[in-house]
């Protein structure tokens, strides 16, 4: 059965390969066929493993890495957890890979994205179903090198090929700090399977447990871009649509949140390690959340919007309901996706993606405007849609923990709502403003939306048996709250809610204009001017630093050396060149000398 | 035949071989010159190992001996060469090894 | 009778070398030093090293030396010896004829006992030193087609 596992993992790899490898040499027409397919036999295997594996399993294939005292096999791990993010994985990234067919459909580089996407796709999977650091950290970076392909995809564009550089560079501080903690795992421990780290987490020493935690988790707020390295993802949106949808919205971002349920007993073992996880978290999703109330970019609200419901996730499981969080990131996945793609749809018709140049496409896109209102209904929390269940688990958890998180994570909750519906009003009612004609996108990208759609609805009724799948981990817990208060915490960011969507109607399509409040306006507009800040604190002093390293050290100490070793050579080379005349009998002349300078020590010794 | 009486011969050999290099001009005189002192080589290693080891030093006369033909191969055409170019092969003629 | 055997030798060898240094022509010298080597050959075989003795005879006074005698032709622009060379073959021709006879005379006499018998030495290279016999090969092929590509000449 454990042999099914293979099948998830590695077709994607072959498609990769194959497109890498050949692509050049395949129709248009084949790679549409191929590289779906490649991941739609990942998703079904992994379906069928879902129903047909049992608990855990796990498929060992070779031994990887065997030094010293370290053992690191290169293995498949297929538990609870894993098999959750393996379906949503290979199923959001089946559907993107569709839709892509579509959007892409123009583009020259078309081999080369889905080669691309291929490759993230099996990476992603790998990260998924690693069963130990190593093998995971290899996923990690393998995303992450996928993250800054396609980020720069159009690489011609400048700024675009600068955010792939920025995402690289702040992923790298991030997954500096997730080496340190590996590293540290393993002169404390010994091993860095999952199961054995979960398994002896109490056995460590509080401090030594946060340490690790912490070094852990500062990989993870890189990888899924919360405060202080999430300045990467509002520029990951240079990348096409689906690459925004599935890699910097579904996927790959949500890896941090995986990775803290993944190693949720050393969490708890810390508890300051949980309450930053839950503060960093919380404190992301209303930071985000403001910046998004005032971005006239379509993709951006939605990059910091993404932002904030990670925020959201890492504050689930900070607060201990690892189950909530998990299941946030479930819903998420179809939703935010669903969200990019229609937004991706918009932006394929229109070929802008300032919302203040759209307004009016409700008639001229119905599909695409009745799947993004599901979609902003369902991140908003309007009961009925997923995202009311998994949100408020989040919230009724972290009202049992700390009032103050739930606080913040109310308001935040109406942000959310306020601003996704600023977006849908000013893009798709009022007036058109400075478009002549749209249309709506083609089936094959219409399709992957309807079924995201229906997921967004449906995904979110299931919480109670997803909480139960998870549960033969061994660490899910959920903490009982009083019916009534239940009721009146659902109230609260209901009501929130709604208000926070009368409100942006009041606005932005009654009175047909926004705020502009001057100071917090500008300061949200240029997003708390974080960027200026890190570029004065570390761009700035390291670029001004290697300048007069280059300038004195490099140019007067290497380069003096380098130099002046050949000048050295060079000299020898005259001084030795007196005994080369050119005449033969000098050279034998020289040679005899040698011999009888030779005899002459050798004597000297003999005496 | 005594020992001394073969080193004798051996430095005879090996002066007149670098005698013969010196004094003659043309490049073909010098070159056999050579081997004469090598074969001197030859004979002294000959005389100082039969008391040691006398297959070792036999095998190793023979390495010289098929290197040295191996080398008067190579120079004969070399020499052959210069000949044709510069129509004659006397020492001065060959300096432009200067470095 | 071994000692005038070796003085002979010592003897020729002196006349050889003497004549290869200081006469004027190049055939001569060269001729002379087939004789020297000839010599020294025997010395060799006296002293017990039969088979090496052999061996110099062969590759010097046979191989070496010819080559050397055409190289010369070559540079003196003549295809065959002048009259004044002739006295030179004869006394070449004298020494080898000596020697022949003193080896065959006196082959089972030496000094010594043979130091290393042919079948001897064979196996000593295969067993001991294989890989440098087997890249002494390697050299003597290499020489031989720098040789022919040295002497090529370009169309």
């Amino acid at each position: 059965m454990s042999l099914l596992l293979s099948g998830v993992l590695f077709p994607p790899a072959l498609g990769a390969l194959i497109l890498i490898l050949l692509g050049r040499l395949l129709s248009k027409r084949s790679v549409s066929w191929l590289s779906p397919a490649a991941v739609g036999i990942s998703f079904l295997t992994s379906l069928l493993s879902f129903f047909l594996i049992k608990g855990k399993a796990s498929l060992y294939l070779f031994p990887w890495l065997s030094v010293g005292g370290l053992q690191v096999d290169f293995s498949l791990l297929w538990d609870p957890l894993s098999s959750i993010m393996a379906l949503t994985v290979s199923g959001v990234s089946f559907l993107i890979h569709i839709y892509s067919v579509g959007y892409m459909g123009e583009d020259p580089g078309y081999r080369r994205y889905f080669a691309y996407l291929n490759l993230f796709t099996f990476s992603m999977l790998l990260l998924v179903l690693a069963p130990n650091l190593p093998m995971m950290f290899v996923g990690w970076e393998g995303v992450g090198l996928c993250s800054y392909l396609l980020i720069g995809f159009w690489f011609e564009k400048e700024t675009a090929a600068n955010a792939g550089k920025k995402a690289f560079i702040v992923n790298r501080v991030g997954d500096f700090g997730f080496l340190l903690g590996i590293f540290l795992l393993f002169t404390l421990l010994g091993n860095l399977n999952f199961d054995y780290i979960n398994y002896h987490a109490n056995s460590l020493a509080p401090s030594a447990a946060t340490a690790a935690a912490l070094l852990l988790f500062l990989g993870a707020t890189g990888k899924s871009a919360q405060i202080p390295l999430y300045i990467w993802l509002p520029d990951a949106m240079e990348g096409p649509t689906p690459v925004s949808a599935l890699i910097h919205a579904a996927t790959m971002v949500t890896a941090g949140v995986y990775m803290v349920s993944r190693l949720f007993p050393l969490y708890a073992r810390s508890g300051l390690a949980l309450n930053v996880v839950a503060w960093v978290g919380i404190i992301t999703a209303a930071f985000a959340a403001t910046i998004a109330l005032v971005q006239n970019d379509i993709k951006r609200v939605l990059a910091y919007s993404t932002i904030s419901q990670i925020g959201y996730m890492f504050a689930g499981v900070g607060v201990g309901a690892v189950s909530a969080g998990m299941f946030h990131l479930f819903t998420h996945a179809f939703f935010k996706s669903l969200l990019f793609l229609a937004a991706g749809s918009v932006i394929h018709a229109l070929g802008t993606q300032d919302m203040r140049e759209m307004g009016g496409l409700r008639k001229k896109m119905p599909i695409t405007f009745w799947v993004f209102t599901i979609a902003a209904l369902a991140i908003s929390g309007i009961p009925g849609f997923a995202g009311f269940f998994s949100k408020d688990q989040i919230l009724a958890q972290a009202y049992i923990r700390s009032k103050a998180i739930w606080a913040i994570g109310v308001v935040t909750a109406g942000l959310t709502a306020f601003y996704m519906f600023r977006l849908i009003f000013m893009t798709f009612f009022g007036e058109p403003r400075g478009w002549k004609n749209a249309h709506e996108s083609p089936p094959v990208m219409t399709g992957p939306m309807l079924v995201l759609a229906f997921f967004s609805v449906v995904s979110g009724w299931f919480f109670s048996s997803f909480h139960g799948w998870l549960k033969p981990l061994g660490y899910i817990h959920l903490e009982e709250l009083p019916e009534s208060k239940e009721a009146l915490l659902m109230g609260a960011s209901v009501g929130l809610a709604l208000l926070a969507i009368g409100l942006a109607w009041w606005i932005y399509l009654k009175r047909g204009k926004g705020f502009h409040t001057g100071f917090i306006h500008k300061l949200l507009l240029n997003k708390y001017y974080v960027d200026e800040i890190y570029n004065a604190a570390f761009v700035i002093p390291y670029r001004e630093g290697s300048r007069l390293i280059s300038r004195y050290f490099d140019i007067g100490i290497i380069d003096g050396t380098v130099e002046g070793s050949g000048r050295l050579t060079l000299q020898g080379g005259r001084l030795m060149s007196f005994f080369q005349s050119g005449f033969l009998k000098d050279y034998a002349l020289w040679m005899a000398a040698g011999v009888v300078l030779a005899l002459f020590v050798m004597l000297g010794r003999a005496l | 035949m005594s020992s001394f009486s073969l080193f004798i011969l051996a430095a005879l050999l090996i002066a007149g071989g670098i005698a013969g290099f010196f004094l003659r001009k043309d490049l073909l005189t010098m070159l056999l010159s050579s081997e004469v002192a090598l074969s001197g080589a030859n004979l002294l290693l000959l005389v100082f190992a039969s008391q040691a080891s006398p297959t070792e030093a036999q095998a190793a006369v023979l390495a010289i001996l098929t290197v040295a033909a191996a080398e008067v191969a190579v120079a004969l055409a070399a020499l052959a060469v210069v000949i044709r170019e510069k129509g004659k092969a006397t020492e001065d003629i060959v300096s432009e090894m200067k470095g | 009778m071994l000692n005038l055997a070796f003085w002979v030798l010592f003897l020729i060898i002196l006349g050889g070398l003497g004549i290869f240094l200081f006469s004027r022509r190049e055939e001569r010298s060269v001729v002379s030093l087939a004789a020297v080597f000839s010599a020294l050959g025997g010395v060799f075989a006296l002293m017990g090293y039969t088979f090496l003795g052999a061996i110099y005879l062969l590759i010097y006074a046979g191989a070496v030396v010819v080559a050397f005698l055409m190289v010369a032709w070559l540079v003196s622009g003549r295809s065959q010896g002048g009259r004044s060379l002739r006295w030179a073959f004869v006394f070449v021709f004298l020494s080898l004829t000596l020697e022949l006879g003193l080896i065959l005379t006196y082959s089972h006499l030496t000094f010594k006992k043979a130091q290393a018998p042919a079948l001897k030495l064979g196996s000593f290279f295969l067993q001991n030193y294989l890989y440098v016999f087997e890249l002494t090969s390697l050299l003597i092929l290499t020489a031989v087609i720098s040789s022919l590509v040295l002497i090529r000449r370009e169309k």
